[in-house]
């Protein structure tokens, strides 16, 4: 078990390396830098500041000997500053990251909340009228084009009926308590219509694969009820595909959500890291391209030792 | 990978093939949602292919720009009505059928072989090999999708020597999103059939095949990807929608198919602008996206419970679990 | 599971019907879309910026609603004639102008600070060192010599006297008590570390009618009333601007009520305020106001069959602007003769005219070469199809309903059309600069009235690999007759002698095509029915440089 995590350690930072090189280079290939950027704003600027302003950027060095730099002051817990925002760059993260973290953690738990007792109960009897009812919602939810769903969302709730608010995070408004959470809802609500198909479908197919083990099957010639069945011994066993799944997804949370988060103007890490990609902001994109893979790598890895210790049938290689 | 699902590996000896396949059309015409959604999607691909025929007959074209009449209602001459400039509305959305459909299929084919390629590679060859696949793999889905597609989205395809000509042209973007979409939509099935090749490599008629002297090649084609077929079949068909819905989101962020050329994406993001004046626009390809992609996850599960009944059902729908956070 | 989603169902409720908000109603909520780099007002000059800034700070000078040079924070506009501006000879022998200003005597910081002329000084100082990358180091290359008299008064003196001689713009004061310590440390990094940057609600900071009290990076900056301000006292007081990066979140916002009103600087496009009055024009009221923005289709002259003035000529009869001015934009944007806005004091319309003229198009094209049979595309002589790209911004949707409409017109005329749209930085970074597109590149200027079009029409600026692409002459054009028509109205310092030069450039302009005229923009501004007092300008001095003018009357 050791060997296993301190092997995957070391491949999780090699990864990490060539994911920042990769993300580095590509962000390089786009076109146009962000002085060409400037100098198109303003009609007056000259040679000598496009000159002055590509050497305090470091944008007249290569590609590689910058992104080298990068990892040096990265490794030494230097992000640098982000030249969009003009901030060090762990100063915008960090309120980014507690934004996204709420609306991805409300939506998560509140997808989960509805995923799982739906998908149990519809595993419990496939092919069943309600189990079709079930994955029919399932389905309609995760094909409805999602900026399409906020955008009626809003259009239906805030602009017609006045009941909740359009978009921000309600911080701008000075809300508090309950008042903060009237923000939380349409986004979430348009995250897990999103997210909770998925997750139903999921929890679902690992049920009805547990209920055809041979152990429920002995379980059940034992004379246990139905319930003690489904209660004691297939959901624990049909957890498991569910925790992997929670593993995978931990990485999101942390990169939060660009679409929902665009339409609500919620100031979260999907805006952030898109406007730093899109704004060639290296600094700022880098720093969030790599927490929200790292984050996810580690996730991986919880997943696998998780998926270990609840069921010890697993060899890890 | 471990954690793998190896359930999704049931091989078929080619030698039986003729029987379960029989017995799969049997089991998929029990399937009766899945069956409403073949029929639907093929008549969006009937329909989507005679959009030229459809322009002959209603005496227009889909780019006839016509500024008197901007958001008309239905009429004899405009089924649908007009959009913003004018434009027959069921003409774009024929056209922008073929365009979502065939981005839709091609992108999700093009992950196929790569993922196919991949997971055969890995899982047969094993050791290091496999193990860097995989890292790779992994490496791929813990990306933060949306970032790096629109970043794939924008970069400069000149840089990369593909000549002028050929980016200026109008289709450019289409052939852009296709490869793209492509490029990072193949990890799902690379684990599938990765997981499947390693279960079936140690198979009695494969080690009796080499046994023989059969060279890698001929085991793979022969033996290997004939029972990996089913998986691969019912990944592909569940990323055709998530491709689908992928370029409607790149279209919301600017970076999807470039309008004159129609799709159902980027005639959802213009509509979306026009919302208060025109719903109906946004209604339109929204319904259709929408209808496309659940037809795609139901025929999806269909083919699942027909060619794979046993392992049942632990894919999840389009939006798959390797990367949740894409569409959203 | 029936308790469980009851429980849930009451949260929901709970949620809904809790009483909204009691409405802070003295804040102005402004939807904008987009967020200005940095609060510094030397580093960065976005329209976005500008907006913002505008409230809590001052110009020494600015374009005022009547598109005059006047004064903000000084008393007189110098001129030769009021003895406030003097000729003077500069040490390598050229002559030089030099301006005495004076500063408002009672003019004070967010803090209390006097504001003196040894915040000029300051500000200057930053602005000419080589280590600051200050965003118009132009401006200050161009000032050789500053004065102080006493706190209030001061001269400056200018390198060059040209017929903008007396427009001191482009210096943003910045406060010595506060700046000078830490630029002082080391100026090479004082852009990172200057309070604008770690505590822009620092009072001392601003000196408008409002102080900025929070910031939200990204998405909204909080306004309060500066109680130090020494000018007219402004009404309403607390100002809140917020950051939409979707339009139509922008427009649902401001139905539903979260904020207030959008401004046209940087608020909705035209064409979706025309379709939101249509809509919803009886509970608001919406202001149309013309600005000095130019939308054209610069032609890259060294596509060969662009090359031809003929082809241009015909591009522009071919297609029909009053048409697109008259359906898109019910009227606004109407279409261009020119470069120059028709409201600009040097404007004539004795320039050739393009009205929408298919046979003049059609015998133009055959002139050149271009023929057709039928309703094929048209050819030349050799067999080449008369086809270029139109290019584009992917950030404009406006700008692609009016290609695909351009598209079909030219289809009709027999001219192939490719659209292709880029992101802003793709066509703006490379493919314009690097003249990279073949055919057309549609896209606008925002300038100040009387702007001189050197750096788009000069020769000596068409960007090449050489001069590192700088220069914004992207068509390419080269005209010896232009260039010195330019440098005759730069130092052609009597106005009246300046407006037939001016007149001379429009002419040519007009004739040759460099670029082909689309439209003068407009601005639209939706109010609620109880805002009043705001002027929109029309030109890149925005309205909330007045803003202590606004009031409400709901109140």
């Amino acid at each position: 078990m050791r060997r296993f995590i301190f092997t995957r350690l070391w491949q999780t930072a090699l990864v990490m390396l060539l994911v920042s090189f990769g993300a580095y280079v590509l962000i390089g290939l786009m076109p146009g830098d962000p002085i060409d950027l400037m100098i198109t704003a303003n009609p007056a600027i000259t040679s000598a500041d496009v000159a002055r302003l590509k050497a305090l950027y470091g944008l007249d060095q290569p590609l590689v000997l910058r992104w080298f730099h990068w990892l040096w002051s990265a490794l030494n817990g230097d992000f640098g500053y982000s030249r969009l925002f003009t901030q060090p760059v762990t100063a915008l993260i960090g309120p980014a990251l507690i934004n996204s973290l709420e609306l991805m953690l409300a939506s998560w738990a509140l997808s989960l909340a509805i995923a799982l007792p739906a998908g149990i109960y519809a595993a419990l009897k496939p092919h069943s009228f309600r189990d079709y009812g079930i994955n029919l919602a399932a389905f309609a939810g995760v094909s409805i084009p999602p900026f399409w769903l906020g955008l009626v969302a809003i259009l239906v709730f805030a602009v017609s009926l006045h009941w909740l608010p359009a978009g921000g995070t309600g911080q701008l408004d000075d809300a508090q308590g309950w008042q903060s959470l009237r923000y939380l809802v349409l986004p979430v609500a348009t995250l897990t219509i999103a997210s909770v198909g998925s997750h139903i479908r999921f929890v679902r197919g690992s049920m009805i694969e547990v209920m055809r083990q041979d152990f429920i099957r002995t379980a059940r010639a034992k004379g246990l009820s139905e319930r003690g069945v489904v209660v004691r011994h297939a959901l624990r066993n049909g957890m498991m595909p569910v925790v992997t799944l929670l593993g995978l997804e931990f990485g999101s949370l942390f990169s939060g959500a660009l679409i929902t988060e665009t339409l609500f103007s919620w100031p979260g890490m999907g805006r952030l890291i898109y406007n730093a990609v899109i704004g060639s902001d290296y600094n700022l994109a880098m720093a969030g391209l790599m927490l929200a893979t790292l984050v996810t790598l580690i996730g991986n890895l919880l997943a696998d030792i998780g998926y270990k210790l609840l069921d010890p049938r697993v060899k890890l290689s | 990978m471990t954690r793998q699902n190896t359930r999704t590996g049931k091989p078929i000896p080619a030698s039986r093939s003729a029987s379960p396949w029989r017995l799969a059309a049997r089991r998929f015409s029990r399937h009766k949602l899945a069956w409403i959604s073949l029929l639907v999607l093929l008549l969006f691909a009937v329909a989507s292919a005679c959009a030229p025929l459809v322009a002959h007959w209603l005496g227009t074209d889909a780019q006839a720009v016509d500024l008197f009449s901007r958001y008309g209602p239905p009429s004899w001459d405009h089924p649908l009505g007009t959009d913003e400039l004018g434009r027959d509305v069921l003409l774009r959305l024929l056209y922008g059928g073929q365009v979502s459909l065939m981005v839709g299929v091609s992108s999700a084919l093009c992950a196929a072989v790569i993922g196919t390629f991949i997971g055969v590679i890995a899982g047969f060859r094993g050791g290091w090999l496999d193990g860097f696949l995989m890292r790779f793999t992994d490496g791929v889905i813990s990306l933060p999708l949306l970032p790096l597609l629109i970043v794939l989205a924008a970069i400069d395809p000149g840089k990369l020597g593909i000549p002028r000509d050929v980016i200026n042209g109008e289709s450019f973007s289409l052939y852009r999103i296709i490869l793209i979409i492509a490029l990072f939509g193949w990890t799902t099935v690379a684990r599938l059939v990765r997981a499947a090749t390693l279960a079936l490599r140690e198979r009695e008629f494969v080690l009796s095949a080499r046994a023989l002297g059969a060279g890698p090649g001929r085991i793979i084609l022969r033996h290997i990807l004939p029972n990996v077929v089913t998986p691969i079949i019912i990944a592909t068909t569940l990323a055709v929608g998530n491709v689908i819905l992928m370029e409607s989101v790149l279209s919301f962020l600017g970076l999807g198919i470039q309008p004159p050329v129609p799709s159902w994406g980027n005639m959802l993001t213009h509509a979306q602008e026009f919302i208060w004046d025109a719903p109906l626009l946004a209604l339109w390809p929204g319904l259709l996206i929408f209808i496309t992609v659940i037809a795609v996850n139901f025929l999806g599960d269909g083919l699942q419970d027909a060619l794979d009944p046993r392992a049942n059902t632990d894919h999840a729908p389009a939006t798959g679990q390797d990367d949740p956070q894409t569409a959203q | 599971m029936r308790k469980f989603f009851g429980i849930l169902l009451l949260a929901w409720a709970t949620i809904i019907t809790s009483t909204s908000l009691a409405k802070a109603e003295e804040t102005l909520k402004i939807g904008i879309s987009g967020y200005p780099e940095t609060l510094h007002p030397a580093f960065s000059s976005s329209a976005v910026q500008s907006y913002i800034l505008g409230f809590v700070r001052r110009q020494i000078m600015v374009y005022n609603h009547d598109w005059k040079i006047a004064c903000m924070m000084c008393d007189t506009v110098p001129s030769f004639e009021n003895g406030l501006a003097k000729r003077v000879p500069l040490k390598d022998g050229k002559e030089g102008v030099q301006l005495s200003l004076s500063l408002p005597e009672n003019a004070k910081w967010g803090d209390g600070e006097p504001l003196t002329t040894q915040d000029v000084a300051f500000s200057i100082e930053v602005g000419k060192n080589e280590k600051v990358a200050v965003a118009n180091k132009e401006v200050f290359n161009r000032i050789v010599d500053f004065n102080i008299i006493d706190d209030h008064h001061f001269t400056v003196t200018m390198d060059r006297i040209d017929y903008s001689y007396n427009a001191f713009l482009g210096v943003e004061i910045l406060p010595a008590h506060l700046e000078k310590p830490v630029y002082d440390q080391d100026p090479a990094t004082y852009q990172k570390r200057s309070l604008y940057v770690t505590a822009p609600d620092t009072p001392g900071l601003w000196f408008g009618p409002y102080l900025v009290k929070k910031v939200i990076t990204a998405s909204a900056v909080m306004l309060e009333a500066n109680p130090y301000w020494w000018g007219e006292k402004p009404q309403i007081t607390a100002i809140q601007l917020r950051n939409f990066e979707n339009t139509a979140a922008l427009e649902a916002s401001l139905r539903s009520g979260e904020i207030d009103y959008t401004p046209g600087e940087i608020g909705l496009s035209i064409d979706k305020v025309i379709a939101f009055q249509k809509r919803f024009g009886d509970k608001y009221d919406i202001i149309y106001k013309k600005g000095l923005f130019y939308s054209h289709l610069d032609v890259n002259s060294a596509f060969a069959p662009l090359g031809d003035r003929r082809v241009r000529q015909a591009l522009l009869y071919a297609i029909d602007r009053d048409e697109i001015s008259q359906k898109l934009f019910a009227g606004k944007n109407t279409p261009a003769l020119d470069f120059i806005h028709p409201d600009d004091p040097v404007f004539t319309d004795d320039v050739a005219h393009y009205p929408f003229d298919p046979a003049k198009a059609d015998a133009l094209l055959n002139e050149a070469g271009w023929t057709r049979t039928g309703t094929a595309m048209r050819k030349n002589a050799k067999g080449e199809t008369l086809h270029f790209t139109l290019y584009g911004a992917t950030e404009s949707s406006t700008g692609q309903l009016i290609q695909q409409v351009l598209q079909n017109r030219w289809k009709q005329a027999g001219i192939d059309v490719d659209i292709l749209n880029q992101p802003a930085r793709v066509l703006f970074g490379e493919t314009l600069p690097e003249r990279k597109f073949d055919g057309l590149a549609m896209f606008g200027w925002l300038s100040a009235p009387e702007h001189l079009p050197l750096t788009i029409l000069k020769s000596d600026q068409i960007p090449t690999a050489e001069n590192h692409f700088e220069g914004q002459n992207y068509t390419g054009y080269d005209n010896p007759k232009v260039d010195a028509l330019i440098d005759q109205i730069e130092l052609e310092l009597d106005f009246n002698k300046r407006v037939p030069l001016w007149h001379e450039l429009q002419k040519i302009y007009a004739t040759d095509l460099p670029a082909l005229p689309l439209y003068h923009g407009e601005q639209g501004f939706i109010f609620p029915k109880w805002l009043k007092g705001i002027r929109p300008t029309g030109h890149m001095y925005p309205s909330s440089l007045w803003a202590e003018q606004w009031y409400r009357t709901d109140q």
